[in-house]
């Protein structure tokens, strides 16, 4: 043979042997689990993956072996995803998503956050103010569905009856029970999110008219002097399901603000970029709402004593600051968070 | 490069062409875990409720609890498979298909939260949206019910009318499933025959001038007939090819007058050694001089 072998051929000679110990360390990883290779294994496995790549490279531009060429292509492709295919194992993933990721890029959004929070304190406050000057406008800001039979014209035994019954006849039909997965404010939260694209501006109107709903109930309660057992009703919950809330409206803000203010990226992109983490957010306020439904529906039929529920609203209240502020992150990540921050 | 691939960049600045995934072979994989995720979640139910039977509790605590237990089985089966076997489920498994990050990244698994967290508003709620809209949207006229109702649908059949047939969570994830691809190395087809210019075995001797009538392309077809040749032999297309190759190289035989196969083995490695030292003098020439 000698030198008149085609120079592919001899390029095929050469290198197939580690492009063979490829595909058999990813055979028997993928039957055995990647446990079952060894040290020298795990360690030869880059090397022939980025050997295999080369080859493809140099294949590519020397070789005109169709067979040659799709096989490498294929072998690399499959390396590719098996080099860079996830492998962590479940728990550290989840660990690590929402311990120390999920909570900073919500920090790094902190700006949002809190101007969702204000606006919705301004809102809650207006509704509260406006409904005790004149009850009237509880009709206007609340539905008939939602005040649950309550009014201003309900007498202080009605609405004690709300605040301190339990409600669990409520749970037995299945309409109730998707309302319970979906409540009202999970369905706020998911429509702040959808309408960010909008621009912003009407996400803060909804989180405002919400603010505005919630205000005219406790107005309707403090014209009575049942603010003190109101709140007790509201806040075991409503910390949670409130602040779920808020982390929608900031997604929704901050894709509004990808929209109207892409800096130097193309509109488009700073919009898939800044989807991407404010989807993040919005899919980590899942669990959040499935806590707060947990508690209302649970907890506050269980427990009618106001000073326990104030309590468990505070633990609840505590136990979220302490999770999204650097306060539980490591330095490290609270300064990556700051990063992200100014990028956005 | 077929419509349905897509090219990634790897970390190393290598370009992949990887083939996406058939949205009909998706749709058989998701079915796949389905049906797991079902007969599992019905074994499941049936324990609990017989638990929750013997403790005396009913009504809505135990159907809370189940459909906790729907919610978390349907979610934590397909990340936890994903995470644990490289972007892959049973049912995509048996369907060789994957999960790989669109941009040619290493896959991280925030993606793989994200994208079957998705899977939640895009297949859930389009099905309470079109079965129960009155659940979802309580207060809500007619119209908003069927605005709804067209969302959803739009949202559902995404992955058969988009350009990458891709998911809404795909998208947001920012991640492809494509076809694990299969293609084995065979035995190279010059191996016995490539001495290029000089008489070989078979006594097939080419000057230049012939093998430049013909191109990349053409010796990429000739190369997929003698392939297919050795897995079910058809001497009729052989010699078929080989009087069109005789006539247009101008070669002294008439084809019943050699072995075809030898004859096309010939040109095919002298052919490739000429196109092959010419690619690496930098000229590349795709398709034959007409």
């Amino acid at each position: 043979m000698g030198d008149s072998v085609l120079r592919s051929y001899r390029f095929r000679r050469e290198r197939q042997s580690s492009w063979r110990e490829l595909e058999t360390l990813m055979k028997g990883a993928e039957a055995n689990g990647l446990q079952s290779l060894d040290s020298d294994q795990l360690f030869r496995l880059p090397v022939l993956y980025r050997a295999a790549l080369s080859s493809l490279s140099v294949a590519r531009a020397i070789s005109l072996d169709k067979n040659v060429v799709s096989y490498l292509s294929s072998l690399a492709t499959q390396a590719y995803a098996f080099v860079y295919g996830t492998r962590d194992s479940f728990r550290s993933s989840f660990g690590g998503f929402f311990l120390d990721r999920y909570p900073a890029l919500v920090w790094s959004m902190r700006a949002w956050v809190a101007t969702a929070m204000i606006t919705l304190v301004l809102g809650t406050a207006g509704g509260s103010f406006l409904t005790q000057r004149n009850s009237d406008y509880f009709y206007s800001l609340v539905s008939e569905e939602m005040a649950g039979g309550r009014s201003p014209l309900s007498t202080d035994e009605e609405l004690i009856e709300v605040l301190k019954s339990p409600e669990i006849q409520n749970l037995d039909s299945l309409g109730a029970f998707s309302s319970f997965l979906f409540t009202h404010n999970a369905r706020i939260g998911l429509s702040c999110f959808s309408i960010g694209i909008a621009g912003g501006i009407p996400v803060l109107a909804l989180v405002f008219a919400n603010g505005l709903t919630l205000g005219a109930f406790a107005g309707i309660h403090a014209a009575r002097g049942l603010s003190f057992e109101f709140w007790a009703w509201v806040l075991p919950h409503g910390v949670t399901e409130l602040l779920a809330v808020c982390l929608c409206a900031a997604a929704g803000l901050q894709l509004g603000a990808a929209v109207l203010f892409p800096g130097r990226r193309r509109r488009l992109d700073s919009l898939v970029l800044q989807g991407r983490r404010a989807a993040t957010v919005v899919l980590g306020t899942i669990p959040l709402f499935m806590i707060a439904a947990l508690i209302e529906g649970v907890f506050r039929q269980l427990i009618l004593d106001d000073g326990i529920r104030y309590l468990v609203a505070a633990l609840t209240a505590i136990t979220w600051l302490v999770y999204f502020t650097p306060v539980s992150l490591n330095w490290r990540l609270a300064r990556l968070s700051d990063d992200g921050d100014d990028r956005s | 490069m077929s419509p349905r691939s897509i090219e990634v960049l790897t970390p190393e600045m290598v370009r992949l062409d990887v083939e996406l995934a058939e949205p009909g072979a998706r749709v058989g994989a998701f079915c796949l875990d389905g049906a797991i995720i079902i007969a599992g979640g019905t074994i499941l139910t049936m324990i609990i409720s017989w638990f929750f039977n013997v403790l005396g509790i009913g009504g809505g605590a135990l159907a809370a609890v189940i459909m906790m237990l729907w919610f978390i089985l349907r979610n934590f089966y397909f990340i936890g498979f994903e995470l644990g076997w490289g972007g892959r489920t049973p049912g995509k498994k048996l369907s060789s298909l994957r999960v790989i990050a669109a941009d040619g990244g290493a896959l991280t698994a925030d993606q793989i939260y994200a994208r079957n967290l998705t899977r939640e508003i895009e297949i859930f709620l389009p099905l309470l949206a079109l079965t129960a809209p009155q659940v979802l949207l309580p207060e809500a006229p007619v119209w908003v019910w069927v605005a709804t109702g067209c969302w959803a649908l739009f949202i559902g059949l995404l992955p058969f009318v988009g350009r990458h047939s891709a998911r809404l969570g795909d998208l947001i994830a920012g991640t492809a499933v494509i076809q694990d691809p299969k293609d084995a190395l065979r035995p190279d087809i010059s191996a016995e025959d490539s001495r290029v210019d000089r008489a070989g075995e078979g006594g097939f001797s080419f000057t230049h001038r012939q093998l430049d009538l013909y191109g990349a392309h053409e010796l990429q077809v000739l190369e997929d007939v003698l392939r297919r040749h050795e897995e079910n032999p058809s001497s009729e297309l052989l010699d078929l090819i080989s009087e069109k190759i005789v006539r247009k190289i101008g070669w002294h035989q008439k084809p019943q007058e050699m072995n075809t196969e030898r004859f096309l083995r010939a040109f095919y490695a002298a052919q490739r050694g000429r196109l092959e030292h010419r690619l690496v003098l930098g000229e590349r020439r795709e398709h034959k001089v007409s």
